[in-house]
């Protein structure tokens, strides 16, 4: 057997395909959009801070953001980013759960990934709706 | 960076697709992995056709009937068809399971069939497992106790039950070969069946190395790249839970940590 | 106690494995304990984020230039921020395997966030602080 080049039979093994053939289960769509989310956020936080400066400094500074959120893509933005806290922070619980061993059973898992995708669009449209009965 | 798409040489085409067996009242459409390390040429997906009703009724039954039948030349490993050896784990209609305890009656449409993911392949559908294996030795999966004592080490039925839902364990590699963070990371993250089984130790009443066992698993990519993403749990074919075994160890881990802490900032 | 093993297999080739040795407990509890935080903060922000929208600059001014919202909003941009940069430290130290580029990426997020953190600050203090 020493004669056999074991090294370059190895370095041509392909590898097997991953992402692509998966299941797209429940629980790792919300990994997923958990991560997704979390770096959405960090874009949003940067495009809100531009805002608040803008609105902090007043005049022409505020007439430049002001895109951030009004008009079509700033409504838009911001019911984004509001869904975005929402999902990831109930990803959050769902993590802090996680870690303490709680709902970790084959329902408990489904549950909690569930709870995370209908409570992050459900609390944002609640918000939405009160947000606008009271303005 | 990360390669998220396949290399080139790994990039899956189109194969054959053999003849249905003659005579044949029902069948089974099955597409499988196939890759030859000696053609030369790129993975494929080759279609087969089974009569059901000469054939077992697992996954496994039907890849022994191909190789019986049609293609001797498939290749995937197996011995004891009956889930205990963890021989013939593999990607069966997207999730990583063992082909001899999968049903064919599972299985809605064609049952498409892939080594376990992210893996270098050796021959078909049998992987390199020669990391998953180290990764495991280095957890230093034995007894790691004093001199040997004058009669055997005594454990309590209480002691004994922490050890049920990890010793069972059949190292299939299914759940590390599940999780994201492990495809990215194989190098360096331990990977579930490897974190399972360090947990399995530090769970042990006879086991007089925890304190090392914990600081060795503590590390930001040995344990912390685990992200609860709980595909190794929804995976297992024994149905243990890695995660829950990880998320006891980030915890024990985290206290050990924050009492050396004290212990620094007292003196 | 390192167990070194010496890894010569398909792809990843022989070399040293498992080599950070660095205790990730601390940073792990530190995530945690902000993650309780922007729990609360994060909830009470939305709602005045939300209030942003579509409003004039006198609208946003009212919207967050009292004290509770000031307040919330500066303690949900700081503790955020520095949630977020361990985030993103997380999702490089996964993604980026070559050292000198992930270097470099660290310590542009760092800044980064930094950088958010404090302008988020600034605003929020120039709009509320008492004129």
């Amino acid at each position: 057997m020493a004669d056999v080049d074991t090294d370059r039979l190895a370095a041509r093994r392909p590898l097997s395909p991953h992402l692509t053939i998966f299941k797209p289960i429940l629980t790792m769509m919300m990994s997923i959009a958990h991560r997704i989310t979390g770096a959405g956020l960090y874009v949003g936080m940067a495009l809100l801070t531009l805002f608040l400066l803008g609105a902090a400094i007043g005049g022409g500074a505020f007439a430049a953001v002001s895109w951030i959120a009004s008009g079509f893509i700033g409504n838009l933005l911001m019911v984004m980013i509001v869904w975005a806290i929402f999902h990831h922070l109930l990803g959050g619980v769902r993590h802090a759960l996680w870690d303490r061993g709680l709902y970790m059973d084959p329902q408990g898992r489904e549950l909690l990934a569930q709870a995370t995708l209908a409570g992050g669009i459900l609390l944002t449209l609640l918000l939405y709706i009160f947000k606008t009965l009271a303005s | 960076m990360v390669e998220f798409a396949l290399p080139k040489n790994s990039v899956v085409g189109e194969g054959k697709i053999w003849p249905k067996p003659e005579g044949a009242e029902r069948v089974r459409e099955l597409r499988i992995y196939r890759w030859n390390p000696e053609d030369g040429a790129n993975p494929r997906i080759d279609t087969f056709f089974i009569d059901v009703d000469d054939c077992g009724p697992m996954v496994l039954d039907a890849l022994i009937w191909i190789k019986n039948k049609i293609d001797p030349a498939l290749a995937f490993r197996r011995s004891c068809r009956e889930g205990i050896c963890g021989s013939c784990s593999m990607n069966i209609d997207g999730l990583n399971t063992l082909a001899c305890t999968k049903g064919m009656d599972e299985i809605d449409g064609a049952i498409k069939i892939y080594p376990l993911p992210h893996m270098a392949v050796v021959k078909d559908l049998v992987p390199d497992l020669t990391i998953f294996y180290e990764q495991h030795a280095a957890i230093q999966p034995w007894l790691r106790a004093g001199p040997d004592p004058e009669k055997e080490r005594l454990q309590s039925p209480a002691q004994r039950a922490k050890l049920d839902g990890l010793y069972e364990c059949i190292l299939c590699a299914c759940c590390s070969t599940a999780c994201p963070s492990y495809w990215w990371n194989s190098d360096r993250f331990l990977g579930p069946a490897a974190l399972l089984q360090a947990f399995r130790w530090v769970q042990d009443s006879r086991d007089e190395a925890t304190k090392d066992r914990i600081s060795y698993v503590d590390d930001v990519f040995r344990l912390y790249r685990c992200h609860t993403i709980m595909n190794c749990t929804q995976v297992c074919p024994k149905s243990l839970s890695p995660a829950k075994a990880i998320a006891e160890l980030k915890n024990m881990a985290i206290a050990q940590d924050e009492a050396l802490a004290r212990r620094t900032q007292a003196r | 106690m390192t167990v070194a093993t010496r890894f010569n297999s398909g792809r990843t080739g022989s070399g040293d494995a498992y080599v950070s040795d660095r205790s990730g407990s601390p940073h792990a509890q530190f995530m945690r304990l902000t993650s309780y935080a922007l729990i609360p903060l994060g909830a009470l922000s939305a709602w005045w984020i939300l209030g942003l929208a579509g409003k004039t600059l006198e609208g946003v001014r009212a919207e967050i230039g009292r004290p509770i919202p000031a307040l919330a909003l500066l303690a949900f941009g700081a503790v955020g921020m520095v949630h977020a940069r361990q985030g993103m430290d997380e999702i490089i130290e996964d993604y980026v395997h070559d050292e000198a580029l992930k270097t470099r990426a660290l310590v542009a997020n760092l800044w980064a966030s930094r950088v958010i953190a404090a302008l988020w600050v600034v605003a929020i203090l120039l709009i509320a602080a008492p004129k």
